[in-house]
């Protein structure tokens, strides 16, 4: 199926043609889960209102490896079959996941600060996820560290690569470096207990934040694609300058 | 197999010529390590308590120095070119890369370690597991490092990028390291720690040549 | 009117819960409308550069 995007001006007109709809599910959802998530769910019994703060940080955590994901799957992609919308994609992708990643991160420690009483708390899950956000700038760096695109996304694809193979043993390692160091006064949130009216607003959001990746991803591939026209028109004037000099 | 040995003499005389680098680095692990009790206080027990941290946080920095040039210099002169189309693999010359940053980095860094161990007052128990656990770890930051070294290859700003790549991916190796001489600070046996360091060092020896090579390759297309 | 106070008051916690929500607004709306921007002034950039005669 993706070989046949593998040329970008079909995939263009595929982009055009999807995104309303994408654009459109991602507002209905996100504004259902924000009704149900802010009006329509009762505060938790322990936590009080701060619960509605998960309404946002689990999903952007969610979103946060699932980005990092799609974009592991996608440098795969470019590398083996050296399909060029792969590395667009990629590309895309980058700067979505980092977002997210900021977002879980900064939702996270306004929920610590009422629940633990610190504005960071090194607990595991927060610190896997500042880890996975250096991973995430150092791919954006190296991507555009090259003169030739090209180059910068190959090189940076190998870094995703290797980046995912290691998200595993980070996560492993400060689980264990966490409990090892298990600062006494800090409340172990243990995920909350998820009551039915607390599950549709997090899973409308959730779904919502992924079609708004969805959205925010064809509208950067449409960006890279018609980026690299320009690059293209721009090396083929010049060497058509030249010739006429 | 002699390929590799070829590789390896040939860097080393390299590397030896100008002996002052190995130097460099191990003055810069003793420098970074002496800034600690100033900035922190001199008072023995905290050092104590933060030595192992603060050896292992300054070895990873250092053995991250010299990094940079692994590829460079042989990739800006072309002779880079030539190693990949030798008969022997790019990985064997990768491999021997790593192990000439080594000797050239990480073994220095092992043998200065004792002495800034009793600069920042850490526990005489603790001397033997920092030595056993820098030895399996340091060879780990080298392979590691190689990749990082290998991607930014031909790109603008390379040293700082090489730093932003690889850091996080040191990471389980510090955790490990500095876990293993706490433990056997705290009495307990370092066993776990130090099995999971050699876990590390063992699965990065096949793997971190291979994706340098590959990021080799690409890099002199 | 005391009931959209005691909403907003969020049961003590207005000082967490709104600054959250409106950080992912700011985050996410931002990366939307910059991608769409620049999407758009690439556009007009490929139009021009591939149109100049009709544009002279």
């Amino acid at each position: 199926m993706f070989h046949r995007f593998a040329n970008p001006t079909r995939f263009l007109r595929f982009a055009a043609v999807v995104q309303p709809w994408i654009a459109g599910l991602t507002v209905l959802l996100i504004s259902a889960g924000l009704y149900f998530g802010l009006f329509d769910s009762p505060a938790d019994y322990q936590q009080g209102a701060t619960v509605r703060i998960m309404y946002v940080h689990v999903p952007s955590a969610w979103m946060a490896l699932f980005c990092y994901t799609s974009l592991a799957i996608a440098c795969g992609v470019a590398l083996i079959w050296k399909h060029p919308l792969a590395d667009l994609a990629a590309k895309a992708t980058a700067p979505i996941g980092a977002g997210f990643t900021f977002l879980a991160l900064v939702t996270g420690s306004l929920w610590g600060k009422p629940m633990w009483g610190a504005w960071w708390v090194w607990d595991a899950r927060l610190t896997s996820m500042l880890v996975l956000l250096f991973l995430y700038l150092g791919y954006m760096a190296l991507n555009n560290a090259f003169d030739d695109p090209a180059r910068g996304a190959k090189s940076s694809s190998i870094l995703a690569l290797v980046g995912f193979v290691n998200v595993p043993i980070i996560k492993f390692s400060v689980n264990w470096w966490n409990t090892l160091h298990q600062p006494a006064s800090v409340v172990k949130m243990g995920g909350p207990s998820i009551h039915a009216s607390m599950l549709t607003p997090l899973l409308l959001m959730g779904v919502g934040f992924t079609t708004y990746y969805l959205w925010v991803m064809l509208i950067r591939i449409r960006y890279e694609v018609t980026n690299n026209k320009i690059r293209a028109l721009q090396r083929r004037q010049a060497a058509t300058g030249e010739s006429q000099i | 197999m002699r390929g590799f040995i070829q590789i390896v003499r040939r860097d080393l005389h390299l590397a030896l010529r100008q002996g002052m680098d190995s130097l460099m680095v191990v003055a810069f692990f003793v420098i970074a390590v002496v800034l600690f009790p100033f900035g922190v206080g001199p008072e023995p027990n905290t050092l104590a308590r933060i030595a192992p941290g603060v050896i292992w946080v300054a070895a990873l920095l250092s053995s991250m120095l010299s990094l940079e040039r692994l590829f460079q210099t042989d990739f800006e002169d072309g002779s880079l070119e030539l190693l990949a189309l030798q008969p022997v693999a790019l990985e064997i010359t990768v491999m021997a890369k790593v192990s000439v940053h080594w000797l050239t980095t990480g073994l220095p860094l092992i043998i200065a370690a004792p002495l800034l161990a009793v600069l920042m007052n850490l526990p005489i128990e603790g001397f033997v597991p920092l030595i056993i656990a820098l030895s399996l770890g340091t060879p780990a930051l080298s392979l590691i490092g190689a990749i990082g070294a290998a991607l930014i290859l031909g790109s603008r700003r390379g040293g700082i990028l090489l730093s932003l790549l690889v850091l996080p991916l040191y990471i389980p190796v510090l955790i490990f390291g500095v876990s293993a001489v706490d433990a056997v600070i705290g009495g307990f046996s370092a066993k776990p720690q130090l099995l999971i360091l050699s876990g590390i060092l063992v699965a990065a020896l096949p793997l971190c040549p291979w994706a340098g090579a590959a990021a080799v390759r690409q890099g002199i297309e | 009117m005391t009931r959209l106070s005691e909403f907003l008051d969020m049961g003590g916690y207005a000082h967490f819960i709104w600054p959250s929500y409106a950080v992912v607004a700011v985050v996410m709306l931002g990366l939307l409308i910059i991608s769409q921007r620049e999407l758009r002034t690439a556009q007009r950039d490929l139009d021009a550069l591939d149109a100049p005669e009709e544009a002279q």
